[in-house]
């Protein structure tokens, strides 16, 4: 069974740093995939300059579990990161990062691909947008429900 | 319900927590509310129409959008409710 672990940070994520810690974790990996979530900063409201980020203690920690240990049945991989932001996040900084271990790399893009689509409409998270003059809750796209098509 | 809960709360009265997040916090402009119920006999649909009915009929919310949970695990209308459950209401997820 994979290993698989979970950061719900309601302060700064540093990809960087869990990246070099994961790649330390898992030397004997053949491929890691890794994809880094940001804040944009423009959006068709105007300019963001940062994001509420609104979650159920306890739930969502689980909501994270629970995708991530389901992608660790349903790929090959070695080791799984979900570090997720939650609380206030900066225009440009990192809302998101996951990481997938594999001995192969097909199953590590696959696996971190399989998590990003999840983690937009499962992870139990409440997006709010606020830049200067507007202020609005973002709810999923069709876009959304559609990549998590692709996985049914 | 325990010996303490029981000295408090006589047992025809439902005490049950109800907790809101994201949009629906924001439009209620409250996080959480403790509800006591005389009736032991309660659906969640019932304590939703108590809660939001007010906010669905304006418009403000709409039922369709709004999820709901009862000790943090996500959960239809027709579920039935126990003393000292935890239930949210919130809107669909948006994370990543």
């Amino acid at each position: 069974m994979a290993t698989v672990e979970t950061l719900l940070l309601p302060q700064a994520l540093d990809g960087q740093t869990l990246y070099r810690r994961f790649v330390e974790a898992n030397r004997g990996a053949g491929a890691i995939v890794t994809f880094s979530g940001r804040v944009r900063g423009e959006t068709a409201d105007g300019a963001v300059s940062h994001l509420w980020l609104d979650w159920y203690p306890g739930m969502t920690e689980q909501s994270l579990t629970d995708i991530a240990e389901a992608a660790a049945a349903r790929f090959d991989v070695l080791a799984l990161l979900v570090a997720h932001r939650c609380g206030e996040v900066q225009a440009e900084d990192e809302i998101v990062f996951v990481a997938a271990a594999s001995s192969h790399r097909r199953a590590a893009f696959e696996a971190a691909d399989y998590l990003m689509d999840r983690l937009k409409s499962e992870a139990a998270l409440w997006k709010r947008e606020i830049g200067e003059g507007f202020a609005r809750w973002v709810e999923p796209t069709a876009k959304d429900a559609d990549d998590l098509k692709r996985w049914t | 319900m325990d010996d303490f809960t029981q000295q408090i709360f006589p047992r025809s009265v439902m005490q049950i927590t109800v907790l809101f997040f994201g949009k629906v916090a924001d439009t209620l402009g409250e996080r959480q509310r403790v509800l006591d119920f005389a009736d032991t006999d309660m659906s969640l649909f019932t304590l939703r129409q108590s809660v939001l009915g007010t906010a669905f009929a304006s418009g403000a919310l709409s039922r369709e959008r709004v999820l709901m949970s009862v000790n943090q695990g996500l959960t239809q209308e027709d579920r039935s409710l126990q003393a000292g459950d935890e239930v949210a209401f919130f809107p669909v997820f948006s994370g990543g």
